[in-house]
């Protein structure tokens, strides 16, 4: 299954495979370019720089040319009613004018040949080619726009994998290019490499910024914008703004992963209903979504409400149910044409089971590379012992105010608050209950009677393979334990059964106020320049709560690690020593406490030139952030260092950056990125052990990042499709992470610093329209992910605060992990006129590393690397997936079923990611193999839709 | 025409929105199974002792090559009711184990994780399906039984809730007080005994129960005043394993068992320790009242005599070897030697009976040495003073060294040496005591002596 590199060398790239050697080249030379530019704008003293900026971005300042004038019509293709609303665009991607009330629109261009790009939400992209005469109006008469395919339509019917890293954090796959987006590559990264957890240029999740409506959604303490918030209301999150990479979209500081501007303002829904009934076999079984909207109404008002279930049984794998409802509310008060006022609500509450990695001994034994180890049967039911859930209202009040036609002001207010969590199994003085424990595995045993025993136990016998959540019951119930001087209160004894094993809600409750206003002032014709504030207030809750006690009376709130380690000390193995000895029961708090407070501030501006034949955009940004922990609980181990504030850590960063694009022609254009910016830490990065102390993580810098990237885009009326280049260097990065140590028999941080990453590669997609019916396209992205440092690492231990270790972890020129560095699909789409469509994607995926155990990679006291050994990589794969539907329309009712088929091969091999483990055993290194991810087999998602 | 339309598509939206509804709440179900599961009673089997469970594999334990012995499944439905005598979960000192006890014997039951229960639980123990095995012919109760890398096999760790009923906790339990010859024999194995008036060997001063710092599980040997003795074993994980010995004699409560024909002692709990009595064949040695002057020059001790006088202290700190007399040629005198002691260190102090010193005195005594073992700059003595020694806590009192004439390396063997006039300090009202301090060792072995000590009012 495994394929390890035998050899791996700074400069050997024989490993790229499909990249070509010419690719390759110009990797490199562009990546050299890059730099040299970069040291020589560094080395510039600072008002050469900002006058060299000046020069290049006004130099070439006025050279108007000639215009001309086009007008046309837009209908919709299956109803030939027009349309309006639809956006004009020319080959820039530059806004040109909208579709009035009836189709109609006017816009001016520059003489010669030009093309016209057409979008509107829920259909497809129209591209026209047309000759502009200067001073003269050219009559291109009706531009027809057909009706989306179905599967293009639908956020929901992209898969969000998921997985957990070691820590428990969550992780998913899609990187903010959910929109319905013409860009063919854009679309075939959501659509179809989503479903093998691809990230695009191989960037973490928080390195991209979602705002809703202004408000900044990405999870303050994890950096990362989570999805499931706003899950289910996929019908009224399809107006969004979209970036994949640094390029303004005119709300702030776009990072280097891009940004996603979603707008839930109330009049900018179509007026109607919409119905969908989905079914699938993917996440969940069942989706339901009602969405109303009353338009713009005479009297100025626009309401806009929806809500959808999702639920269900178990989705790919057992064990993993879904109940969710989601419900949005938009409201928008016109009050003049210069004022409007939007107040948005929205919540998508969910509970449902999460399916969990294993390894392939596991997976081999259950003969299944599904297998789910968070579930087991209660009473003969199916129950899981990991449930995430969420219940955040999130509520934004928006002021929208044009003073005039050439400044545009908008100021949003937001609170979002509620509770989140995922439940995890706990346990006291009983063997290790997860099935998969590797003492319980065959692999565990030496001898051939034994090995099958074991296997025969697992493959016959469920109450083995899966939790055994009768037997937790059986024993919670009769464990009698009396607790002395129980709350810390002298002589008050508790009596009761001590529960064994609980399930309990590890919770990261949030409160967060975030206010910004931004304007956009069109200076002069051609010149923009967009700015803003945004200030961000927030306290994140992290603590356990007891969610189960499983039959028993009650939990006893002590550290069982440092209770082995001190079992005399009664006072170091308290988890709370104000509030010793406590007998928890359900829904009260336990293990640990504490608040993450975040304060930020931000400043941004972005200038934008249109001349002729080209734009240049400069941005900027300055960012005060301010985190501290307040620890709620005094712990045994930690005294000291444990209950209150800790010390305030403050962050002053900054970024600049500047691009734009060169059109040859209408036809060809070439855009350019270049970016420079520093990061604050992620709070979670920031502290050892943010559950238990105070201690900040040593050497604690801000990140740095150098970004470029360059575009060729090609729109000829047979081939549209764009080929980029981009290089990325990440620097000064820090990673926290804590797990259990065997060696050491003790709960372990490990604090990465000095992590310096680099993001190379290709991305590429082209469509070919072989007739107007019919269309090619192909997708490829190359990519080269590295760690390129020996990071340093400082190992501390929970159970008292002595450095352990201060050492280099040997990993220069390993992969990151948790996606394909290559990626490639071909595809054959069939658009009939007569209102169906199919299509056929065939992808191909390599380059899949597994993340690594820095613990094998780090020196041992004599200052040997003993354990040290190559990355593991997994197999490459290959993946079909088929797309059909047909629309309808019956009077004004149209209706559409579509259905998204992936895997039809029903490949069950192919590994999406996964990592080792952080436990290992010198002797016996199989025992903790790594746990790997598969993508689903095959799986559908049929969607029916009904709109008035 | 139109209001016909309108009207007909707000039954359309009803429709829909019934059916919607409908679709909503009729297939919705979809919740994680959280409902407890009926209770199940445990049902204990039918009651029977250690002794018969014990016998059922008296036919494995008769094979003396243990290689060729293999765990008994117990098929009967039997039951063991009993109480915990010991357990994994007091002070470390065992590990996924636990000691039940009935009025036949007591047994070591071994348990998948940590036991569970405690000292004092009185528990039912469902036998059936467990397996009997040994280890280093000592029986224990578990699980099914694996082979080891070695291929040994060796009984599995039990589940303690699906085969243990807790019926009530924190019972007393009652050690059986017995000698260590007693305690010697199959008839305590397993069991919890109490030996009183027993004190680690001499051997064992200084060292701690077991190492801590590489968790290392240790022996120590524990003995009585009769010198018999058994092996006191103690896990590296234990909380006293850094702990010093107690160096007196008393009372230590434990579990027996064997280890191929060596009999072995368990503590169960750390708190029953208490040995800080006098230890065995030591003298009540009061320190007498100040005097003026002292004159001591050891005749009438015989040879190996133990030198105890009236008012004086001979006090061994480290290795329980004290000060005895030699004669040679008719004289007596005192010596002490680590020759052949076999001790890591041995420090041994002759304390005289304090004199007044509020007027200035002086100190005169003879010295000898022989068998000069002592390497580098370590002397065999040390001549001290103290006004404050309290005659019981040599450590906690200040002691003055005292600079005098002594038997060096390079002097001949068995010559004693005048130490010349030692003027002690002057203090008014106080007195002083003095001390001579050998110490040494099995390999620094210099025998040293000192004879005809005298303590003098200046200037007579």
């Amino acid at each position: 299954m495994w394929r390890r590199r035998e050899t791996f060398y700074y400069n050997d790239f024989t490993d790229f495979g499909l990249y070509g050697l010419s690719t390759l080249a110009f990797c490199h030379l562009f990546k050299k370019l890059y730099l040299s530019a970069l040291s020589f704008l560094l080395h510039m003293k600072h008002n050469r720089l900002i006058i060299f900026i000046l020069l290049l971005a006004f130099s070439c300042g006025s050279m108007a040319a000639q215009q001309g004038t086009v007008k046309g019509t837009i209908t919709s293709k299956n109803s030939s009613t027009p349309l309006a609303g639809a956006l004009i665009t020319d080959a820039s991607g530059s806004e040109l004018g909208k579709s009035g009330v009836d189709g109609s629109f006017t816009v001016s261009l520059d003489e010669g040949k030009q093309m016209l790009f057409i979008n509107m939400t829920d259909y497809e992209q129209a591209i026209v080619s047309v000759t502009v005469t200067a001073g003269e109006t050219t009559e291109i008469g009706a531009v027809e726009l057909p009706e989306m395919a179905g599967f293009m339509m639908d956020i929901g019917s992209v898969s969000i994998m998921e997985g957990f890293s070691e820590d428990g954090f969550e992780t998913q796959s899609i990187h903010g290019v959910l929109s319905a987006s013409a860009d063919i590559f854009m679309s075939t990264a959501a659509y179809t490499f989503g479903q093998v957890m691809y990230r695009k240029r191989g960037y973490d999740n928080n390195y991209q910024n979602v705002s809703l409506n202004g408000f900044v959604v990405n999870d303050i303490e994890s950096g990362a914008p989570y999805w499931s918030n706003w899950g289910g209301l996929n019908d009224v999150m399809r107006s969004s703004v979209v970036s994949s990479g640094p390029e303004p979209i005119g709300f702030l500081f776009e990072p280097v992963g891009g940004a996603t501007r979603i707008n839930t303002r109330a009049s900018v829904y179509r007026s109607g209903i919409r119905a969908v009934y989905s079914r699938s076999n993917r996440t969940y079984p069942n989706r339901a979504m009602l969405t109303y909207s009353t338009g713009l109404l005479n009297s100025n008002w626009a309401v806009t409400g929806s809500y959808s279930r999702r639920w269900g049984e178990q989705g790919y794998k057992e064990g993993t149910f879904y109940d969710a409802n989601s419900f949005f509310l938009s409201v928008e008060k016109k009050i003049n044409s210069r004022h409007s006022l939007n107040l948005t609500a929205l919540d998508a509450m969910y509970r449902r089971g999460v399916g969990g990695g294993a390894t392939q001994e596991v997976y081999d034994l259950a003969g299944d590379n599904y297998y789910n180890p968070y579930w087991g049967y209660q009473d003969g039911e199916v129950r899981s012992a990991r449930v995430r859930s969420s219940n955040k209202p999130l509520l934004t009040l928006a002021h929208i105010w044009k003073p005039s036609d050439k400044l545009d002001i908008q100021t949003t207010a937001g609170y979002w608050f509620g509770k989140g969590g995922y439940t995890a199994l706990n346990w006291y003085d009983v063997l290790d209950p997860r099935p998969d424990y590797y003492r319980k595995l065959p692999g565990y045993f030496y001898d051939e009677s034994d090995i099958d025993r074991i296997t025969d136990a697992w493959q016959s016998d469920p109450s083995v393979s899966h939790i055994d959540w009768d037997h937790f019951y059986y024993a919670n119930s009769k464990n009698i334990y009396t607790v002395y001087n129980e709350g810390g209160v002298e002589g008050n004894s508790l009596t009761g059964n001590r529960s064994k094993y609980i399930i309990e809600d590890r919770r990261n409750d949030l409160s967060q106020f975030q206010f910004n206003s931004r304007a956009s002032w069109n200076i002069a014709s051609g010149m923009n320049l967009t700015g803003g504030l945004l200030v961000d207030i927030y306290r994140g809750h992290n603590f356990n709560v007891i969610s189960d006690l499983l039959g028993g009376d009650y939990w006893l709130d002590v550290d069982q690690f440092a209770e082995r380690d001190y079992p005399n000390n009664p006072e170091a193995y308290q988890n709370d020593l104000n509030n010793p000895d406590n007998a928890v029961t359900e829904g009260e708090t336990f293990g640990n406490s504490y608040y993450a407070f975040q304060r930020g501030a931000i400043l941004w501006g972005t200038g934008t030139y249109t001349g002729n034949r080209y734009k240049l955009y400069l941005s900027a940004h300055a960012k005060y952030t301010a985190m501290w922990r307040e620890g709620l609980m005094r712990k045994g181990l930690f005294p000291d260092n444990s209950f209150g504030e800790s010390e305030r850590l403050d962050f002053p960063t900054w970024g600049v950056k500047a691009g734009g694009d060169y059109r040859f022609t209408g036809r060809h254009m070439i855009i350019f990125n270049t970016l420079i910016t520093t990061n604050p830490p992620l709070f979670r990065n920031s502290f050892l052990s943010p559950r238990t102390r105070n201690t900040l993580t040593p050497e604690l810098r801000e990140e740095m990042i150098f970004s470029g990237d360059v575009s060729y885009v090609l729109r000829s009326p047979v081939v549209t499709g764009r080929m980029t280049a981009y290089y990325t260097r990440f620097m000064n990065q820090t990673e926290v992470t804590s797990f259990y140590h065997d060696e050491w028999r003790t709960l372990v941080n490990y604090a990465m610093t000095g992590i310096d990453k680099e993001n190379y590669g290709i991305e590429a997609g082209a469509e070919i329209g072989i007739t107007s019916e019919l269309t090619v396209n192909a997708v490829a992205s190359l990519g080269q992910y590295l760690w390129i440092s020996n990071p340093d690492i400082t190992i501390t231990q929970d159970n008292n605060s002595q450095v352990l270790s201060k050492e280099e972890v040997w990993i220069q020129y390993f992969r990151q992990s948790g996606t394909p560095q290559t990626a490639l699909a071909l595809g054959i789409e069939y658009n009939s006129s007569r209102f169906w469509w199919a299509g056929i994607t065939g992808s191909y995926y390599d380059n899949i590393y597994l993340d690594f155990n820095p613990v094998t990679r780090t020196k041992d006291d004599t200052g040997y690397y003993p354990y040290w050994d190559y990355q593991q990589k997994a197999d490459p794969g290959f993946l079909v997936d088929i797309f059909v539907g047909k629309s309808w329309r019956i009077d004004d009712v149209y209706v559409t079923l579509s259905a998204n088929l992936s895997n039809v091969l029903d490949n069950r091999t192919v590994i999406t990611g996964g990592y080792e483990q952080y436990r290992y055993d010198p002797e016996r290194p199989d025992l903790f193999q790594p746990r790997v991810y598969y993508a689903n087999g095959f799986n559908y998602f049929i969607n029916l839709s009904i709109r008035y | 025409m139109k209001e016909e339309q309108i009207m007909e598509k707000i039954r359309c939206i009803y429709r829909l929105i019934a059916v919607v509804t409908l679709l909503l709440f009729a297939v919705s179900c979809s919740d994680n199974n959280e409902t407890p599961p009926p209770e199940k009673l445990f049902i204990p089997g039918e009651i029977v002792t250690v002794q018969q469970v014990r016998a059922l594999y008296a036919d494995q334990l008769a094979i003396s090559d243990y290689t060729q012995r293999h765990p008994v499944e117990i098929v009967n439905d039997w039951a063991l009711l009993g109480v915990i005598t010991a357990s994994d979960k007091e002070d470390g000192n065992f590990y996924k184990e636990a000691y039940i006890e009935d009025a036949t014997g007591g047994l070591r039951l071994v348990f998948e994780a940590t036991s569970g229960i405690y000292i004092g639980d009185s528990v039912i123990v469902n036998v059936k399906g467990l397996w009997l095995g040994d280890y280093g012919n000592f029986w224990q109760l578990g699980g099914v039984p694996y082979y080891q890398q070695d291929g040994t096999v060796r009984v599995g760790g039990m589940n303690m809730d699906k085969q243990c009923l807790k019926l009530s906790i924190g019972n007393p339990t009652y050690p059986a007080a017995v000698t260590i010859t007693q305690a010697r024999s199959s008839a305590y194995l397993g069991r919890l005994v109490r030996f009183d008036g027993v004190q680690f060997t001499d051997a064992m001063t200084g060292r701690t129960w077991a190492n801590a710092v590489d968790q290392v599980t240790e022996n120590r040997t524990l003995e009585d005043c009769d010198s018999k003795t058994i092996i006191v074993r103690t896990s590296g994980y234990s909380a006293a394993a850094g702990e010093l010995l107690p160096s007196g004699n008393g009372s230590i409560t434990g579990i027996v068992t064997i280890f191929n024909g060596t009999y072995q002692f368990l503590v169960r709990d750390f708190d029953e320790v208490d040995m800080t009595g006098t230890r065995c064949g030591v003298v009540e040695q009061p320190l007498g009242t100040p005097v003026e002057t002292l004159s001591e020059d050891f005749e009438g001790f015989g040879d190996d005599d133990d030198i105890y006088i009236s008012g004086w202290q001979n006090i061994a700190t480290a290795g329980g070897r004290i000060w005895l007399a030699q004669v040679y040629s008719s004289n007596s005198y005192a010596q002490a030697t680590g020759y052949y002691s076999n001790l890591a260190s041995m420090v041994t102090w002759l304390i005289t009976r304090p004199v007044t010193i509020s007027s200035q005195k002086v100190l005169t005594f003879q010295t000898a040495k022989a068998y000069w073992a002592h390497t580098g700059t370590n002397f065999p003595m040390e001549v001290l003073a103290s006004t404050n020694y309290n005659g019981n806590d040599i450590a906690a009192a200040t002691w003055t060294p005292l600079t005098a004439v002594m038997a060096q390396q390079s002097d001949p063997d068995h010559t004693f040496i005048n130490s010349g006039n030692v003027n002690l300090p002057v203090a008014a009202g106080k007195s002083a005591v003095i001390a001579f301090k050998y110490m040494g060792s099995d390999t620094e072995s210099t025998s040293y002596r000192i004879d005809n000590i005298a303590v003098t009012a200046a200037g007579k």
